[in-house]
């Protein structure tokens, strides 16, 4: 399993938008992957799930991945957010 | 069922140990006090395996399990410390309503096991002496009936502790204060005043003769009283011999305010709530228990229900006959059981069927819980069915003026609790009222049939087969460590549904709008409108699954699973709410075609933002196929898009 940690500078968080880029970014891979914000839980590529997080600017999202690709899982999803979010 | 994970994740789900001021359970349900309740994850929390349902009222926050709740409750036990005395108070100011309701639920729940195993013995015995099985005069008789006698004559002492727990004071000083208002001397010294046409006095001050054995408001008021007092003597006691002056101050303050004010204070009390409900069996007799017989589902939901239960326990110690709570109540138990049973007789759905014949059958016995939660709610029309069940039979029972004798959880189990003294009229008529509510509950749910979403009007769907991928989709969302699931494919191949247009407008092909995102079909497939009224509805039968707090978008699910994203506008989340108006909050159940938010066209168009409005299925890849089926002008209603199951 690999992880990390990022907070969200963007001003609006993850809304709509990003959050269907990052669900793009995360059904590319076979390992599951997981966002944890403040104790609340949705997988990735589940668009209505991550949506329902309402994650916000300042918040810090754990990113894990586990499966058989999830190290490149993992740096690609890292990419993402640093470059979106 | 691994109830030691349930436990562990309705915790987690609740907010974690600190969380949890208090927790305890009824027949069917896990009764938590939080201290923010916001804290809890409801949405998800209904989705877990082997939670029924939450509900979030009258000041507890409850998780409806079933029929198996003790096992959850007490591996619940095992997580960790949410012994009653918390020290927080609640970070969130309930309104007095809701607190009093609150304070009413916290002292009575924990003692209803105790009054229903009397109330059970006193209606087996009924029973008993019914059919001749028993000598009234014998000794097993006289021990029997102070076994079930124990209860309801040392209530107080049961009330006061966990009154005590409620109100925050030293239990042990709680019941030492129900001791002095039991106590055979002042017994007897009222009885000798009384005999002799005498009063009483303590230093002076006039004690009334009242007897407190069976009583419910006095010591609730004393105990209330003793919570102010125990930190007042705290306060004042010197710290080397407060281990002392602490306990005797609010014994010696507490125990003569008890007997001489609060005592007859709740005795007046008592009476006047007996007092009120005779003037209303004299004069309108069918009124209240048909009022009862109608709303007892929703004050089940609300916990407005233990508002109840103390004037029934009221009734039965001052009269010896409960016309009020009971009757009603029975109706209603009943008939929503007989409306679960009619959907079970009615589905085709074995999931469904298995559900609505245990729930009804645990319903009919007295605890509605799985049925109300189960079925009754989920499908609307059985809990219609209950509420005209549960009137008629409370009318009929009013009219006749049938009462019961003893309490317990009102169902065909209680029945014995309406043999009374006075022949066997009243059982005989509590019997007729009770198929009366079961059979006019029958009928009409079996009538009414269960909710068919329209969605899923295809030819090609079986009846119920909604509920099956609605499992599927309920094990979907939240919990991240399961599984990825695979949708919806799994027992609903080929399945079309339908969804309807939200907007008044112009239909446009996704692939028209300017934003990448959703013409790409990044978020899903869809379509899109140019909306000609600033108002949205709902394209079928679910829930609110998402509210952006920036209003511009809203998520839904259907009761099939399918979740939908409605956007209004592009770009639209920078005006931060501005010009938005949500109707429906998170979590809410919608009916197609409900008014679900609105917004304002000119002031959205005049910020220059484009109003076109995606309606996108974000969960796509569960699916087969998803087509539009409307171009051009659209209206409210009208079928938009089909969505099909993989074969």
């Amino acid at each position: 399993m690999k992880d990390f940690t990022y907070v969200i500078t963007d001003e609006i968080g993850i809304h709509a938008r990003p959050a269907g880029q990052l669900a793009k970014e995360a059904k590319q891979f076979s390992s599951v992957i997981t966002l944890d914000v403040n104790g609340k839980k949705a997988e990735a590529g589940k668009l209505m799930a991550v949506m329902g997080l309402g994650v916000k600017k300042g918040d810090s999202v754990t990113v894990t991945a586990e499966g058989d690709d999830e190290e490149q899982a993992i740096k690609a999803i890292e990419s993402f957010m640093k470059a979106n979010l | 069922m691994d109830y030691k994970k349930l436990a562990a994740d309705i915790l987690q789900m609740v907010g974690g140990e600190k969380n949890v001021q208090s927790v305890t359970h009824c027949a069917t349900r896990l009764r938590f006090n939080l201290s923010d309740d916001s804290a809890a994850q409801t949405d998800a929390l209904k989705k877990t395996k082997g939670v029924v349902g939450v509900v979030n009222k009258g000041g507890q926050y409850q998780v409806v399990i079933g029929s198996d709740v003790a096992n959850v409750y007490r591996e619940l036990l095992e997580l960790g410390n949410f012994d009653k005395g918390a020290k927080e108070t609640p970070t969130e100011d309930k309104g007095p309503v809701v607190r009093v309701l609150d304070t009413i639920a916290g002292i009575f729940t924990p003692i209803i096991p105790a009054i229903t195993g009397a109330g059970m013995l006193k209606a087996v015995m009924a029973l008993l002496v019914a059919f001749q099985l028993i000598d009234t005069s014998s000794q097993t008789y006289q021990f029997l009936n102070f076994f079930a006698d124990a209860a309801f004559y040392f209530l107080p002492f049961l009330i006061a502790n966990s009154a005590a727990h409620k109100f925050k004071c030293n239990p042990y000083m709680a019941m030492s204060i129900a001791g002095v208002l039991l106590h055979p001397t002042f017994q007897s010294m009222v009885n000798a005043a009384k005999a002799e046409e005498a009063s009483l006095s303590f230093i002076g001050l006039p004690v009334s003769l009242v007897g407190y054995s069976s009583s419910v408001i006095p010591i609730i008021l004393a105990v209330w009283f003793m919570s102010y007092v125990e930190p007042l003597a705290d306060k004042v006691s010197p710290k080397p011999v407060k281990f002392f002056t602490k306990p005797l101050l609010t014994l010696i303050i507490t125990a003569p305010v008890a007997l001489i004010a609060l005592g007859p204070l709740g005795n007046i009390l008592g009476e006047w709530i007996a007092d009120g409900i005779n003037f209303l069996n004299a004069r309108v007799g069918w009124l209240v228990p048909m009022v009862v017989g109608i709303f007892t589902p929703l004050m089940v939901m609300t916990g407005m229900h233990y508002g109840l239960i103390p004037i029934g326990i009221n009734n039965i110690a001052t009269a010896g006959f409960d016309t009020v709570v009971g009757p009603g109540m029975l109706g209603s138990n009943i008939a929503q059981g007989g409306a679960s049973l009619a959907v079970a007789v009615r589905t085709k759905n074995s999931e469904i069927k298995q559900l609505a014949t245990s729930a009804g059958i645990t319903a009919v016995c007295g605890i509605t819980e799985p049925a109300m939660y189960g079925i009754s709610l989920r499908f609307k029309r059985p809990l219609i069915a209950a509420m005209i069940g549960g009137g008629v039979a409370g009318f009929f029972l009013g009219i006749t003026g049938v009462g019961r004798y003893t309490s317990g959880s009102p169902g065909l189990l209680a029945l014995p609790g309406y043999i009374g003294d006075q022949g066997p009229r009243n059982i005989m008529l509590a019997c007729i009222g009770a198929a009366i509510a079961f059979s006019v509950a029958f009928a009409v749910s079996f009538f009414l049939g269960i909710d068919d979403p329209p969605e899923e009007g295809a030819a090609t769907a079986p009846e119920d087969e909604h509920a099956v991928s609605e499992a599927d989709a309920a094990a979907a969302p939240g919990e991240a460590n399961a599984k990825k699931v695979k949708g919806t494919d799994k027992n609903t191949t080929g399945v079309e549904y339908k969804i309807y247009a939200p907007l008044n407008g112009t239909a446009v092909a996704l692939d028209t709008v300017s934003d990448p995102t959703f013409a790409e079909g990044i978020l899903g497939q869809g379509i899109a409108i140019l909306p000609s009224e600033g108002k949205v509805y709902a394209p079928f039968d679910g829930t609110v699954a998402n509210v952006f707090d920036t209003k511009h978008a809203i998520g839904l699910r259907s009761s099939s699973g399918i979740e939908i994203l409605i956007h209004v506008g592009i770009d639209t989340v920078n005006l931060q709410g501005k010009h938005y108006t949500a109707k429906v909050s998170v979590g809410e159940e919608i009916r197609r075609g409900q008014l679900l938010w609105e917004f304002n066209r000119k002031a959205i168009k005049n910020a220059g933002y484009e109003l076109v409005t995606p309606v996108i299925v974000t969960n796509t890849e569960d699916y087969a196929e998803i087509t539009t089926s409307a171009d051009g002008a659209v209206t409210v209603g009208d079928e938009l898009l089909e969505v099909r199951c993989h074969e």
